[in-house]
């Protein structure tokens, strides 16, 4: 392998595992994530009712629904730390790549806060009177989408790098561009509850991702660059 | 050498520097200095590449630095007031990170050597959030040592000593000599010039300013 | 040829003898639309009078699309060419493409209640549309979130472009959405096929509005433009008094 890029690969791992352990300090964050996630889907059989069949029909939409929102307060601090503390300018003198370096971002974003909620998604399953049948997919796709739920949530970051009150405008920005993985996502799980297939969505899913894939680093590679200049 | 020609840089809607020339020798240490706002951390960021230069070239030697930026910037250490270390690590883990984001070995005995060279191997399980802006500033300033094991040709540095008491102060002219003694380059921006006390040259940008304008 | 519109008093020059000229056309387009929509074109066998309103909605969705397909122009070459008059472009399009997709919300809302008694109807359209408003106002709240204005613009134009690459996507989706959920799509909310009765005032209407957009996102610049300068002069002016 050419030196340059086994070089590049050191670095995209060097940095994940530095991101993991400058997350991993505070068990407190990745606690809160799930607790968030379990608030907001204690709010539905609350708001209609502790009547299975009535869950049952939402369940799905309100997973995907809170996993959109559980992520949102975290997101600010994904780029804002490293930036305020001027880390950001010492990778933008890294051999590799910014691309490189934010994907690594988006990556270990998903390893530290949505492997959580993929390995508690079953029981947000059974808070909504899923069918035990129907969790596995769940699982599946919530592992599917949630790569491009951090992808997209790492491009909103760096939009808001340095702006005054970005936690407010991040919903905003977000969420209409979340829509395609909700729709998608839930239609993989609603297509299995009918015993239809689920692989159309979930293909569509996986194309997603693999779109986010690309555009998110560069994107987000972008408007650090801007905000590094500034 | 480093030639730095017609350079023109912007900052926001306003032009810090217009047309700016200078040659930087190479094995040799230039003190940036001027007022407050006099566009001195502006000129080290240009050098390094962060803020894109509206006019102008910086060659090193023949080539066009920008033209492989990896390249350059791997050639360098940039160091300012906002050192990039986070609270949540330790000193030794702040600097491993650092090493590795450049592409070099995470040798726990390079990283040790580094430490001892600011006086900080008793501090490296120390974590940044419990350290004073002395030390913080040092567990930054270790990096420099990695200099000697892996290429480096160019220090760019705002405004180094600040925060340093009188060891280490002496440490740090010890790092700089012996960078000097390997052909390498340095550029600070500061205040103090007492800093250094081989031979400099001085970059004095309030003149060039008051060049400009007359 | 860019570098030569840049400048603000050619640009006002050209701007200067096109406006009135573009008023009064739009004007017209928009009346003489009005007027055969209202009364020259056929009722709808089903909706009767009420499709009329897509005379209103149709060019409105037509204008917020464009509109932000504009938008997202300006802001790459404000990006990519660093034209300056382009940030004042495209912070200029952006509240009429954000009022044109509210306008075909509200026109969209009217229209539901004859045909289906509701207010709202979550059909493919509106719901995109609902979602490119929610660009329009990402993008104006981020241009004005930062401390200085420049790095609003280049924040928001990135946006911009982001909203470029994924509105299909979300277009697309919310498509696929819509048939998962309604197998059996009944009444098109376009209304029946367009015959050329109804040809001519749609167009009318397009043009009409297109024009007026126009000229409005030119009266935007230009007050952009006084703005900038006035706010030279205070600086200037605030110098003096320090000096």
């Amino acid at each position: 392998m050419n030196s340059i890029h086994s070089s590049w690969s050191n670095i995209f791992i060097a940095h994940i595992k530095r991101d993991i352990l400058t997350n991993s300090r505070s068990l407190l964050d990745l606690i809160s994530i799930v607790g968030f996630m379990i608030l907001i889907i204690i709010l539905f059989p609350l708001g209609l009712g502790p009547i299975k069949e009535k869950l049952n029909i939402v369940s799905n939409a309100v997973i995907w629904v809170g996993l959109i929102l559980a992520i949102i307060p975290s997101l600010e601090k994904l780029l804002q730390k490293d930036f305020e503390n001027g880390w950001l300018d010492q990778i933008a003198t890294s051999p590799a790549p910014l691309e490189i370096i934010m994907l690594s971002k988006a990556i270990s974003y998903w390893l530290i806060m949505l492997i959580p909620l993929i390995i508690t998604s079953p029981i947000f399953a059974i808070l909504l009177d899923m069918d035990l049948k129907n969790i596995p997919w769940l699982v599946i796709s919530i592992s599917a989408g949630s790569l491009a739920i951090s992808l997209i949530g790492l491009s909103g970051s760096a939009l808001i790098l340095g702006a005054r009150k970005g936690n407010i405008l991040l919903p905003i920005l977000i969420i209409p561009l979340m829509t395609p993985i909700l729709i998608f996502g839930v239609g993989v799980n609603e297509a299995v509850k009918i015993n239809e297939s689920p692989f159309g969505n979930l293909f569509l899913l996986l194309a997603l991702t693999l779109i986010y894939l690309v555009i998110s680093p560069f994107i987000s590679a972008l408007l650090v660059r801007i905000a590094i200049g500034r | 050498m480093l030639y730095l020609e017609g350079l023109t840089v912007q900052r926001g809607n306003k032009i810090v520097f217009s047309d700016f020339n200078t040659i930087i020798k190479s094995g040799s240490i230039t003190l940036i200095k001027g007022k407050n706002g006099s566009g001195k951390s502006t000129l080290l960021r240009a050098i390094v590449g962060f803020t894109p230069l509206e006019k102008g070239t910086i060659k090193n030697d023949k080539k066009n630095v920008f033209n492989n930026n990896e390249e350059w910037v791997n050639n360098l250490i940039f160091l300012d007031t906002k050192t990039g270390l986070s609270k949540d690590l330790t000193v030794i883990e702040n600097l491993n990170a650092w090493s590795t984001m450049k592409g070099w070995s995470s040798n726990k005995e390079n990283l040790t050597m580094a430490l001892k060279s600011v006086g900080m191997d008793k501090y490296a399980d120390l974590y940044i959030s419990q350290s004073s802006e002395g030390l913080k500033k040092r567990a930054a300033l270790a990096r420099l040592y990695l200099s000697f094991i892996n290429k480096v040709d160019f220090w760019i540095l705002d405004e180094p000593t600040n925060e340093l008491d009188k060891t280490s102060l002496v440490l740090f002219k010890q790092l700089i000599s012996k960078f000097l003694k390997q052909n390498g380059t340095i550029i600070i921006a500061t205040h103090d010039l007492t800093i250094v006390e081989d031979q400099f040259n001085i970059l004095d940008l309030d003149d060039f300013k008051k060049q400009r304008v007359s | 040829m860019f570098d030569w519109l840049a400048n603000p008093n050619r640009f006002k020059k050209i701007t200067n003898k096109l406006e009135p000229l573009l008023m009064v056309i739009s004007l017209l387009f928009i009346i003489s639309g009005l007027y055969f929509s209202l009364f020259d074109s056929p009722k709808d066998y089903q909706q009767g009078d009420a499709v009329r309103i897509m005379y209103v909605h149709v060019p409105s969705a037509w204008l917020a699309s464009f509109l932000y397909l504009s938008l997202a122009v300006s802001c790459i070459f404000y990006l990519v060419w660093k034209h300056p008059l382009a940030d004042l472009i495209s912070s200029s399009i952006a509240p009429i493409g954000a009022l044109f997709s509210i306008l075909t919300l509200i026109t969209g809302s009217l229209w539901g209640k004859p045909m289906w008694g509701t207010w709202w109807v979550w059909d493919a359209r509106l719901t995109s549309m609902l979602i490119l408003f929610f660009f329009y106002l990402g993008f104006i709240l981020l241009h004005n979130a930062f401390e200085r204005k420049i790095d609003g613009s280049k924040s928001a134009s990135v946006l911009a472009i982001i909203g470029l690459i994924n509105l299909p996507i979300i277009k697309f989706s919310v498509d696929w959405w819509h048939t998962l959920h309604q197998p059996s799509s009944i009444l098109k909310f376009d209304g029946p096929s367009i015959d050329n009765q109804m040809l001519i005032p749609l167009s009318f209407m397009i043009i009409g509005f297109g024009l007026f957009s126009l000229y409005l996102i030119i009266i935007n610049v230009k007050t952009k433009l006084i703005e900038k300068k006035c706010e030279a002069l205070i600086l200037k002016l605030n110098l003096k008094e320090i000096l």
